[in-house]
């Protein structure tokens, strides 16, 4: 069914439009600007041809009654259509107005039946007996704005039906009931992958697996926990086995030790009385012995002393020839040094008589120099004074000429010329009165009013100029007055702005007293002006030289002058002039003999100071020698006190024998209380024991606190079996679970994953066609890189797969206008499938594709043609489609194939003036 | 004449893990139900004292309750008679255990419980009795537990000799050497009329040169595990071989009642039953059976709720007995003893071509089918487990979703 022709009268804002020839299949694109009523045009389709018999009350229909001045006037719609090979006509007058079906027959309409209700009823049903929002017309009439897919629950099911019967059941009732089973027990591990991500699904954090998991790695921790405390004890639990036997050990070494200690205290005590003995004579060997060794250290000391004493004489005399050395070694330099200090003193004194001479010379020079500026100063105040009298006169003479400053020397000119100006307009606006006298006749004639001429005739002609009133008074004949008519205000106007300027030009010249009248009075201006400019040219010049000359004045000159002839006036008497060559000659003679001189000092100084240096060491020698004297005398007076302090070398030879012979009584003694060697050894052997039997009870002592510590241990693992089996138990409970359900998930995962993957196989089978259609479109639309486009059940698209398989979105991700595009695509898809090339279904679209940019839209044009034209070589065949775009941006949509119906034409729609 | 009751290995207070935790606790608490038994025959068979040898507890460090309550049990009044017990090696004599707190540390001499705590001669008062007893102090170890009893040679030949003991009877090859191994022949060279075992845990008898059974192992009082089982189920004995098969299980308890009628004189064992539940393993191959029969056989079955069972299923069964099978699955877990299994993982359900079209139709799933059985067919031993188990839940997921 497609749309022939179609007349709307009096629908809302529509008067009348009127609609024919629209061919059955391509694109037919109506516009207008916005409030044209487009979209009430289609509104009166879809209530004409599906939605309202003409008798229906509804609010939806009673709106569109135009409320007019004169008059309610009723809505009417008739549309032409075809369908099923045959071309119908309906007219519906809404608002409870009358209905005509008719078919046209080979020369006329024949009327079906004029009942509003069969009417409705039989377009309806030709249209495809739905609601223009259901059937086909769901996918095909689209309302403004409204550019999404149905969801699949609310998809007409008869399309659906009607897809099933050409394409075949994408997957059957059971199918469905099984995978959303399926489906709902696979969620319980999986989420739908997200967007962005590849199609693997994602596995849930909250599901039961991933809980028990977690679970288990916390069990097991704590299972670890345990069973290191469990270990723990078992090796204390070992130990304490070794540590009985160790404390058995350390008993039975103790007890054998005690014993040992008591066998050794009991003979300690049967030797203790020889012990003593032989103690108290060692004592007394070790006495004697000390004795024999201090005498013999006395004598040794004593003679130690003597050695010290003579050593220390010898030292004092050494001494004191050392001091007399240094003393005359001093008065050796002593005297070298006053020698020097002879030589350089007589030395500065000839230095001092060069350095005189010098000064002379230099005095000499500079009286020579006095002398030459003297005679230059006098030369150049001359030459200045010269010039300062030209400036004054000059100076003068521009007091006593002035000009005028430039501005008042233009406005002279300009004062000027405008007098001349004035006096030329005067002159041209005079009358001319030309007297030819006869020979011997006389007139007089008086010109405005002024002194009266008298005109001798004979002559040659008089011409003579007026400006108001001339009168000619000729004897014996009378007088002739001309008076000037028009112009006369012109004149006065003239001549007072004459006089305003002969005042302006006399003040303006009057300070140079030049009188305003001379004819040359603008001449005159002008070279006293050039005269001055000349003399201030040359003062400028002149005082550049004076102060060349003389940069700070003459006066400067002059007080130099003075002051060099005081100098040379100060002259030294006696001073030897000379030439100049001369007196330089005689400078620098006088100055190499001076370096001489300062040379011969230098080296005397050097000298001076060597030798006071060499003066300072030697009374430095004679300190030293003076002290070591005093000390060596100290030090042999100190020996000689200790030797006389100490006793004589006889005495202690007396005390040596002494000591010797009771060194040998003492050794006498001590071999008579000699000990056996057990004897000798029984007190360390004792103390051994005792330190053995000590250790073995700290060793003792430590096992038992270690016993009793692993004692205390264990004890308080009361209960850590019962733990270690519940959480062992929760462990394997966990592991168990654990398994069971990641069979069971895999086990969904795999059905689930077979199913889609064989539901996609169905779907390539049947909806391939269609598919690879919009495919195709998506890519000339340059939509994405999607290289499949998946279909639900109710064969709406769901998602985009990308052309490598590795991603997948859901549609609903994409961008608006992606999504408008492609649900377009869809529905134009879908809809050939259904339409047929013997009756192509119809496609309304109000207002399509605002979300699309020009380069799509331009892509877009070739897609509505191609969806127009049908594609018969497709399996199943794509039919052509009748597609209505009302717009109000036709160049969007228009094309060499498209038919445009302009409504702004008002041969095609008028509208009620609002 | 003597008589008296042999038990051994009662592992109170006993690690298992392999069941649900409320499942654990029953079969814990099962062998205090066994000991309960074990005081009943003592009383029903009016036997003069009660021998246990050894591994009362599971561990020296049970707790405490369950320290108390088999305390209270053997030295309360419903025991008849002295209970003679010795440390094993799950419970040794360790400073800080079992034995060294309270109620096992009060002072001797108790009512009825004598905890033979050193290794000497022990009267039995009232009778011409010794006992040998042989404590252990360590988890393991090297040395015979009954060497000692070698110091005490047969003095007075009116006086029945009795070893109690606890370790590995060298009657079997390989044993680990610090599994507190006892001579073959100990009997005879110490003497003994009677060397009462525990360690091992299925009943044996090992005669004496005499042909007298004279040495014996009891069994545990209460079934540990499935007879035969491979798979253990938590309990794990301290032994160094760990769960050796000395360890398995009749899947029943028992005790050995003993008759002595003089000392060197022939004895009688007889094995008395105290076990509380028994442990029952099968495997039924279920390969043209009717599901129906074998749910009747279980169904039926006496004194199921004191039966542990593990039904393993095997063999090729259609998907729709399959789904019959879960009513035995509802028999076994329903009417058993908690911890009962039905085990059908080694079953493979195999559909006919009937059933394929009845259940799966002609659509999508028939593919999903399909590709299933090619997995199945194909895959290796692990897509093959998964996509059997997959090939269920189709058949579950189709099954339920049948129109009316």
């Amino acid at each position: 069914m497609n749309i022939e022709s179609f007349e709307i009268e009096n629908w809302g804002c529509i008067k009348r439009v009127a609609v024919n020839g629209l061919p059955p299949t391509g694109v037919v694109i109506f516009h207008g600007p916005n409030r044209t009523g487009k979209s009430s045009i289609v509104y009166a389709l879809r209530a004409c041809l599906m939605d309202y018999p003409s008798t229906s009350r509804a609010q939806h229909i009673l709106r569109w009654i135009p409320k007019v001045a004169n008059g309610d006037r009723r809505p009417t719609v008739t549309v032409v259509f075809r369908a099923g090979g045959q071309t119908y006509r309906i007219k519906k007058t809404f608002g409870g107005g009358p209905s005509e079906f008719a078919v046209r027959t080979a020369d006329a309409w024949r009327i079906e039946t004029t009942s509003p209700a069969d009417a409705h009823e039989r377009v309806r049903n030709l249209f495809g007996g739905k609601d223009s929002d259901k059937g086909l017309h769901q996918l095909l009439w689209l309302t403004q704005g409204e550019f999404q897919l149905p969801e699949p629950r609310e998809f007409d099911p008869d399309v659906q039906q009607a897809l099933r019967t050409i394409l075949g059941d994408l997957q059957t009732p059971l199918d469905s009931r099984f995978f959303q089973k399926l489906k709902e027990r696979w969620n319980v591990w999986y989420t739908d992958p997200r967007r962005g991500t590849t199609g693997t699904p994602r596995e849930k954090d909250n599901s039961p697996l991933a809980q028990n998991s977690r679970e288990l790695a916390t069990a097991r921790n704590e299972l670890a926990i345990v069973e290191q405390e469990f270990q723990e004890i078992e090796r204390l639990i070992r130990q304490m086995r070794d540590l009985e036997i160790q404390r058995q050990d350390y008993l039975r070494q103790r007890e054998k030790l005690m014993q040992e200690v008591q066998d050794l205290e009991q003979r300690w005590k049967q030797t203790e009385v020889r012990i003593r003995e032989y103690q108290a004579a060692e004592q007394e060997y070790k006495a004697a012995t000390q004795e024999l060794e201090a005498a013999r250290k006395e004598l040794a000391d004593r003679r130690k002393a003597e050695e010290q004493a003579e050593h220390d004489a010898q030292a004092v005399a050494n001494a004191r020839t050392a001091v007399d050395q240094a003393e005359q070694q001093l008065a050796a330099v002593q005297q070298r040094l006053n020698q020097v200090r002879d030589q350089l003193q007589e030395t500065k004194a000839q230095r001092s008589a060069i350095q005189e001479r010098e000064q002379e010379l230099a005095q000499a020079l500079r009286i020579l120099d006095y002398m030459e500026e003297l005679q230059r100063i006098q030369d150049t105040k001359a030459q200045a004074q010269e010039i300062a009298q030209r400036i004054e006169q000059l100076e003068k003479e521009q007091q006593q000429c002035p000009t005028l400053s430039p501005e008042a020397l233009e406005a002279v000119k300009k004062s000027y010329n405008r007098l001349v100006t004035l006096r030329a307009e005067l002159a041209a606006a005079s009358l001319k009165l030309r007297l030819t006298p006869q020979p011997g006749t006389e007139a007089e004639v008086t010109l405005d009013a002024g002194h009266a001429q008298h005109i001798q005739g004979g002559g040659e002609a008089a011409e003579l100029a007026f400006r108001r009133t001339a009168q000619v008074s000729i004897p014996g004949w009378g007088l002739i007055e001309v008076r000037r008519g028009t112009l006369a205000g012109q004149l006065d106007n003239l001549e007072q702005e004459l006089r305003r300027e002969e005042q302006a030009f006399a003040d303006a010249v009057a300070p140079l007293r030049i009188n305003p009248n001379d004819a040359d009075a603008l001449d005159q201006v002008l070279r006293r002006d050039a005269e001055w400019h000349m003399r201030k040219k040359e003062l400028q010049n002149l005082k550049k030289e004076l102060k060349k000359l003389a940069p700070a004045g003459l006066e400067l000159l002059q007080q130099r002058e003075i002051e060099l002839r005081a100098r040379l006036a100060a002259k030294k008497p006696g001073l030897a002039m000379d030439s100049r060559d001369k007196l330089h000659e005689h400078q620098r003679q006088t100055e190499k003999q001076r370096a001489e001189l300062e040379q011969f000092i230098t080296d005397l100084e050097a000298q001076n100071k060597t030798v006071e240096q060499q003066l300072a060491e030697a009374i430095q020698m004679v300190t030293q020698a003076r002290e070591k004297l005093a000390a060596a005398e100290a030090t042999a007076s100190a020996s000689r006190k200790h030797l006389e302090q100490l006793n004589s070398e006889e005495r202690i030879r007396q005390r040596i024998e002494a000591a010797e012979a009771a060194l040998v009584a003492a050794e006498r003694r001590r071999t008579n209380a000699a000990l056996t060697p057990e004897e000798e050894t029984i007190e360390a052997r004792l103390k051994s024991a005792r330190d053995a039997v000590d250790a073995l009870n700290s060793e003792l002592r430590q096992v038992e606190a270690q016993y009793h510590r692993n004692r205390g241990r264990i004890e308080q693992t009361e209960g850590l079996h019962a733990r270690r089996n519940q959480l062992a138990a929760r462990v394997q409970m966990l592991q168990d679970a654990i398994e069971r359900e990641t069979l069971e998930r895999d086990a969904i995962n795999l059905l689930y994953r077979l199913f889609q993957e064989c539901r996609e196989q169905r779907q390539n089978q049947l909806l391939g066609s269609i598919r690879d259609r919009v495919l195709s479109w998506i890519r000339l639309l340059d939509i994405g890189r999607y290289g499949d486009l998946r279909f639900n059940e109710a064969f709406l698209p769901e998602s985009l797969q990308s052309s490598d398989g590795t991603y997948e979105m859901a549609l609903d991700y994409e961008s608006t206008g992606a999504r408008e595009q492609i649900a377009m695509m869809v529905r134009l898809a879908i809809g050939a499938a259904l339409s047929k090339p013997e009756d192509p279904a119809v496609a309304v679209l109000d207002d399509p594709l605002t979300h699309a940019d020009l380069r799509r839209l331009t892509n877009m044009r070739a897609i509505l043609q191609s969806a127009a034209q049908g594609d018969p070589k497709l399996q199943p065949p794509a039919g052509p489609l009748q597609i209505l775009i009302f717009t109000c941006h036709p160049e969007w949509f228009r094309s060499d194939h498209a038919t445009v119906v302009n409504l702004e034409d008002p041969t095609i729609l008028t509208r009620w003036p609002v | 004449m003597i008589r008296f009751l042999h038990a051994a290995d009662l592992h109170l207070g006993m690690r298992i893990t392999r069941f649900e935790p409320d499942v654990c606790n029953r079969i814990v608490e099962a062998r205090f139900a066994a000991l309960e038994n074990l005081r009943k025959v003592a009383k029903q068979r009016d036997v003069q004292f009660i021998l246990i040898a050894g591994d009362i507890f599971d561990d020296l460090q049970v707790e405490k309750s369950v320290a108390s309550r088999a305390f209270a049990m053997l030295e309360g009044s419903a025991n008849s008679c002295p209970v003679y017990l010795i440390p094993g090696n799950h419970d040794p004599l360790v400073p800080g255990g079992v034995w060294d707190r309270d109620p096992w540390l009060r002072e001797q001499p108790h009512l009825r419980v004598h905890l033979l705590r050193e290794a000497k001669p022990e009267r039995v008062p009232g009778l011409p009795v010794v006992i040998f007893p042989c404590p252990l102090t360590q988890r393991r170890s090297t040395e015979n537990p009954t060497a000692w009893i070698r110091n005490h040679p047969r003095m007075d030949r009116s006086v029945i000799r009795i070893g109690l003991a606890h370790g590995s009877l060298q009657v079997l090859p390989n044993l680990p050497l610090d599994d507190h191994l006892i001579p073959a022949d100990a009997a005879d060279q110490l003497d003994l009329d009677y060397l009462a075992l525990g360690h091992w845990h299925r009943r044996h008898t090992y005669r004496a040169r005499d042909g007298a059974e004279r040495t014996a192992y009891s069994g545990t009082h209460e079934a540990m595990r499935f007879p035969g089982d491979d798979d253990a189920l938590g309990w794990s004995s301290y032994s160094p071989d760990g769960d050796a098969d000395r360890f398995a299980s009749d899947g029943f308890g028992s005790a050995l009642l003993v008759t002595i009628d003089a000392p060197r004189a022939l004895l009688q064992i007889e094995p008395v039953e105290t076990g509380w539940l028994r442990w029952t393993a099968e495997t039924l191959d279920i390969t043209g059976a009717r599901p129906g029969e074998i749910i009747n056989r279980y169904a039926s079955r006496e004194d199921t709720l004191r039966t542990i069972l593990r039904l393993r299923l095997e063999g090729v069964t259609t998907p729709r007995e399959a789904l019959r099978l879960e009513e035995l699955r509802q028999v076994i877990t329903g009417r058993y003893h908690p911890g009962s299994v039905l085990d059908d993982s080694r079953l493979r359900v195999q559909p006919s071509e009937e059933q394929l079209r009845e259940v799966v139709g002609e659509g999508i799933l028939r593919r999903v089918l399909d590709r299933l059985n090619g997995e199945i067919a194909l895959g290796d031993a692990g897509t093959q487990h998964v996509a059997q188990h997959a090939l269920r839940w189709l058949y579950r997921l189709a099954w339920e979703e049948q129109p009316l």
